[in-house]
């Protein structure tokens, strides 16, 4: 690659957030886990769809409609390619990755979990891998079994592996990259030993698909959900992605226009899939904008993300070693795009308010990870979340600010 | 208005040296809330002596949190319960409601308002007063 430097360059240009001269002009943005910001390529995606196709999409016998139509059907097969599905119609528009592990955790939790049943999870979970899974647990007595981590946010492999083959577990609901610490769990053995025992498999890609190429065919998943503006689209989309043979088995999430074949007071046929799962009028626009993103990332390309994410990581990680009384969680190797630590002395939103104040945007807290920080036995961490459009520059400000605060509240 | 890094100084004060904190494992009457962004925990135990109130605090948070705790205790000790709940309504609602500081306004309390710069940052203050209000109107 040309000089990273010179291409991350390019890259913000691509942001307007960065070029703004409005009221957050000169902001350093460190909270992409949190929500990306994004490219022109995708908000002029999302005007031109309002401008120029508006029309409700499906059913429309006129032109307009039946481009709105082509547009979002369009954005399915971009996202099934991103993903390597072999078929579109098995990516689902939501809103967003928690509403994708919902209708999954509802609709084939309520139809395959009984007493005595467990939903394996890791202690890294968002709270929308384990919300849902107690909702559904609440209904059926099914019970969730936790695979522990280390103090540095590894995974207990071994007892993962043990309760996969114990006999119990039914369904396996894994983060691939933690929110809250950017640790990257190994799931390809997990997954392999997981369908030996036919075990069902969903995984949380949500801050895994920005970061490296993900191929859900060769993953051997049944279900991988993600939410669009982690990835530069716009907010109120997502995907679920999941086998055809499960989309089909499944009963409807939601019922509604848009879902059905024929509706009559006796009874009602349900669509074939994807429209089984898209009932009422989607985001048509913002799915499109999200095609449009999934091109952007394609065009940056991952081996240049990759090369990006590693010196950003490498720097932001290096700054919060080198201050005395941070503390940083996690392993170097295998972590991405998060850098999360905390003080013993400093409590984590008074560092993030002084940051603030400095423009300086970071978030604290237990980053919908309760359980997480129970198990690391911290009230929060301070995240600092980086993204492509991030520079050196930016950094150096963290690490200036950083550093004042530390010895104003020390 | 009195000069902000003044203001800073007498929060972090409050935060790195809080008045009225102890350990309450052993008291009674203690009065707990949890900040439910940021788990933050708030331990008040309220006592009565001769009619006047005795509060000690132990709030393990943030400097917001724990400043206001401090604070509170101070200008709380000494006044009658009626006098106490009296206050404590009076700094909430100018302190939500946006009402302009009475000119009367101790320093003390006119740090705590530093924090209404920072909306996500108002509840680490107010869960403090809103914990003893609701205390006070509960026949303990």
């Amino acid at each position: 690659m040309e000089d990273i430097h010179q291409r991350i360059s390019e890259i913000r240009s691509d942001f307007p957030f960065f070029s703004q001269e409005g009221k957050f002009k000169d902001w350093v943005y460190l909270d992409t886990a949190a929500t990306s910001q994004k490219p022109n390529r995708v908000i002029n995606a999302e005007l031109e769809f309002y401008q120029q196709f508006n029309a409700n999409i499906h059913r429309g016998l006129y032109e307009i409609s039946e481009a709105a139509t082509a547009a979002y059907e369009k954005a399915r097969e971009q996202i099934s390619e991103f993903l390597g599905s072999q078929d579109s119609d098995e990516i689902i528009f939501t809103r967003g990755a928690t509403e994708s592990i919902n209708l999954i955790a509802q609709s084939w939790g309520g139809l395959n979990l009984q007493e005595g049943d467990e939903i394996l999870v890791t202690n890294l979970e968002h709270h929308a891998n384990i919300v849902p899974w107690q909702m559904v647990s609440a209904k059926t007595d099914a019970q969730l079994n936790v695979i522990p981590i280390d103090d540095q946010g590894n995974l207990d492999m071994q007892y993962a592996m043990d309760a996969i083959r114990g006999g119990k577990v039914k369904c396996m609901a894994l983060v691939h990259v933690s929110n809250a610490l950017g640790v990257t769990v190994e799931v390809a053995p997990l997954i392999q030993a997981a369908k030996e025992q036919g075990i069902f498999v969903l995984i949380d890609g949500s801050q895994a698909v920005t970061h490296f190429p993900v191929n859900v065919t060769k993953l051997g998943c049944d279900a991988y959900v993600f939410s669009g503006h982690k990835i530069f689209g716009p907010t109120g989309i997502g995907i679920l992605w999941a086998k055809r043979k499960v989309l089909e088995e499944i009963p409807p999430y939601q019922g509604g226009g848009d879902m059905i074949r024929s509706v009559d007071f006796e009874g009602t046929t349900y669509a074939e899939i994807p429209a089984k799962f898209e009932a009422g009028t989607p985001h048509i626009a913002g799915a499109v904008a999200l095609g449009e993103a999934i091109e952007y990332v394609n065009e940056v390309g991952f081996d240049a993300i990759a090369t990006i994410d590693q010196w950003l990581f490498g720097r932001a990680a290096e700054i919060v070693e080198s201050i005395d009384g941070l503390k940083r969680i996690g392993n170097t190797l295998d972590q991405v795009g998060v850098v999360s630590f905390y003080s013993d002395q400093i409590h984590p939103s008074d560092l993030a308010t002084f940051l603030s104040t400095d423009k300086i945007a970071v978030r604290t807290g237990h980053h919908c990870a309760e359980p997480l920080m129970k198990r690391l036995g911290i009230p929060g961490t301070v995240r600092v979340s980086l993204g492509i459009y991030n520079n050196a520059e930016d950094l150096d400000r963290l690490e200036k600010s950083l550093r004042s605060a530390v010895t104003f509240l020390s | 208005m009195t000069d902000p890094e003044i203001l800073k100084d007498i929060v972090l004060s409050h935060y790195k040296q809080p008045k009225n904190k102890q350990n309450l494992a052993k008291s009674d009457n203690v009065f707990r809330a949890k900040n439910p962004n940021c788990g933050d925990l708030y331990a008040f135990a309220i006592e009565s002596d001769a009619g006047m109130l005795n509060i000690t605090h132990d709030t393990q948070g943030c400097a917001a949190a724990v400043a206001s705790s401090s604070i509170l205790t101070e200008m709380l000790n000494g006044l009658s319960s009626e006098g106490a709940l009296k206050f404590v309504r009076s700094f909430r609602d100018t302190f939500l409601n946006g009402r302009p500081l009475p000119e009367d306004t101790s320093v003390e309390l006119e740090a705590l308002h530093f924090f209404k710069q920072s909306p996500a940052r108002v509840l680490c203050v107010d869960i403090a007063w809103e914990t003893v209000e609701n205390a006070l109107v509960r026949p303990s």
